[in-house]
């Protein structure tokens, strides 16, 4: 369920129809491409062969809201491709010489990095698009929860909606901080979605509540207002009832 | 003298092993150990709270409460109240006087979604809830901050003590006795 969890998160659970970063299918410095005829398109030039650099540094995140087809993880650890295939936030080409169709319109360039890792072993997405964030929150999601999210946000953004993410993820500390000061009974700590990033709360004081909220159900985020113990400003990935696993906390860190 | 010894010997055992409780001229303080199973639709009461809280992992209970009392009179009650989101926790501290009934509630709401911690005090006035005080800080910081600008989760105040879901587990006298015990309830 959790594409984290998968070795081929990084290219979408589609290694062979989006890159290869190790020139196993398409060949050294060469990135698979599904618009081509061939399958495969050569590497942006900041990275790769193109570039002098190991065919590692063209590990990239194609298909993804906001990514440019081509846009490489070391284009975006150093800020931007030289020869223009590539940047910080949205656009990018596909680089080199190809028959690919034009890239999808970027989206609304907020100015923030389009990606954060938050560790190797456990990478962390940030969503595109136009949003803010409210006090301690981290924009940082599963990839599947950060696409959903990155489609969500292009469909508000478009009817004007900023919407305040108020909680992202979470890491074991920042949970454990919901039972300082505790005056009463208490052993029971709740493992919270938030701490793998599958899990978003929003402002619900913005007065564009119900529409963030039907954009999120409608793209299929399970509602906390429907909790036993109501929660409105909670939306998650899996459904009600279900908790993460210890396994799935080892992993991410939260 | 040996049996002199043997005899002071055993007055100073039999001395070491009377509870507290029951010690002359003190208050006897007792705790029972509560938590709701939503699955089997009932609360349980503990009397030992190793097991209450073996209990309350094993059933991922997200309301629990303990009942306080001194010399076998409640006086005190303290509900927890958490979402299975893990975003917020409400605890609550019911204070009884000396006729058995609610008298003040200490409440305090932590909220991550928000970064938010609400400290309120109500008494009970003829068997309203009156909002006594009220003070909002920052959960990371604890820096004081003014307004209503998050959402708060919506938990009830209790005002009569026989309105709690679990109060026949806490009024029946041969409840304390029992390692387990659970009612029925029944949710709207």
């Amino acid at each position: 369920m959790l594409q984290t969890w998968n070795r081929y998160a990084y290219v979408a659970n589609n290694p062979l129809n989006r890159v290869d970063p190790f020139g196993l299918f398409c060949g050294p410095g060469s990135v698979a491409d599904p618009n081509s005829e061939s399958g495969c398109s050569p590497a942006p030039s900041g990275c790769g062969d193109s570039a002098g650099l190991p065919a590692w540094t063209c590990l990239a995140f194609e298909g993804w809201p906001g990514w440019g087809t081509g846009q490489s993880f070391w284009c975006m650890m150093m800020g931007g491709c030289p020869g223009g295939s590539g940047g910080s936030s949205g656009g990018g080409g596909s680089g080199g010489n190809t028959t690919s169709a034009p890239p999808p319109s970027p989206p609304v360039d907020t100015g923030r990095p389009a990606l954060t890792l938050h560790s190797s072993t456990c990478p962390l997405w940030v969503p595109s698009g136009d949003y803010t964030l409210g006090s301690n929150a981290n924009p940082w999601f599963t990839s599947d929860m950060s696409a959903v999210l990155s489609t969500a946000f292009l469909n508000l953004n478009q009817q004007g909606i900023s919407p305040m993410i108020t909680s992202g993820f979470r890491t074991a500390a920042d949970q454990l901080r919901m039972r300082q000061g505790a005056a009463g009974p208490n052993p029971a700590a709740v493992i919270s979605w938030h701490q793998v990033g599958q899990a978003v709360d929003f402002n619900t004081m913005g007065g564009n509540f119900d529409s963030i909220q039907n954009e999120m159900i409608n793209q299929g985020l399970t509602w906390g207002g429907n909790f036993r113990t109501p929660d409105p400003v909670h939306f998650q990935l899996p459904a009600a009832g279900q908790r993460p696993t210890s396994t799935m906390l080892d992993a991410c860190g939260g | 003298m040996r049996i002199f010894c043997g005899v002071v010997a055993s007055l100073l055992l039999l001395v070491g092993v009377v509870p507290v409780e029951a010690r002359p001229g003190q208050p006897s303080a007792k705790t029972l150990y509560l938590l709701e199973d939503d699955k089997h639709d009932q609360w349980c009461a503990f009397r030992e709270e190793t097991e209450w809280k073996a209990e309350v992992e094993a059933l991922s209970a997200l309301v629990v409460a303990t009942a306080n009392y001194v010399d076998r009179h409640l006086s005190a009650v303290d509900v927890t109240e958490q979402d299975e989101a893990g975003d917020w926790i409400v605890y609550d501290h019911y204070s009884l006087d000396h006729t058995g009934q609610i008298s003040k509630l200490k409440r305090t709401i932590n909220l991550l979604p928000g970064d938010r911690s609400e400290n309120e005090v109500f008494l009970m006035v003829s068997g309203t809830p009156k909002k006594e005080s009220a003070a909002s800080r920052k959960l990371s910081t604890g820096e004081p901050v003014s307004g209503a600008d998050v959402w708060l989760p919506n938990v009830p105040i209790t005002t009569r003590v026989e309105a709690f879901p679990f109060f026949p587990l806490i009024s029946s006298p041969g409840t304390e006795s029992k390692a387990k015990s659970c009612v029925q309830v029944s949710h709207p």
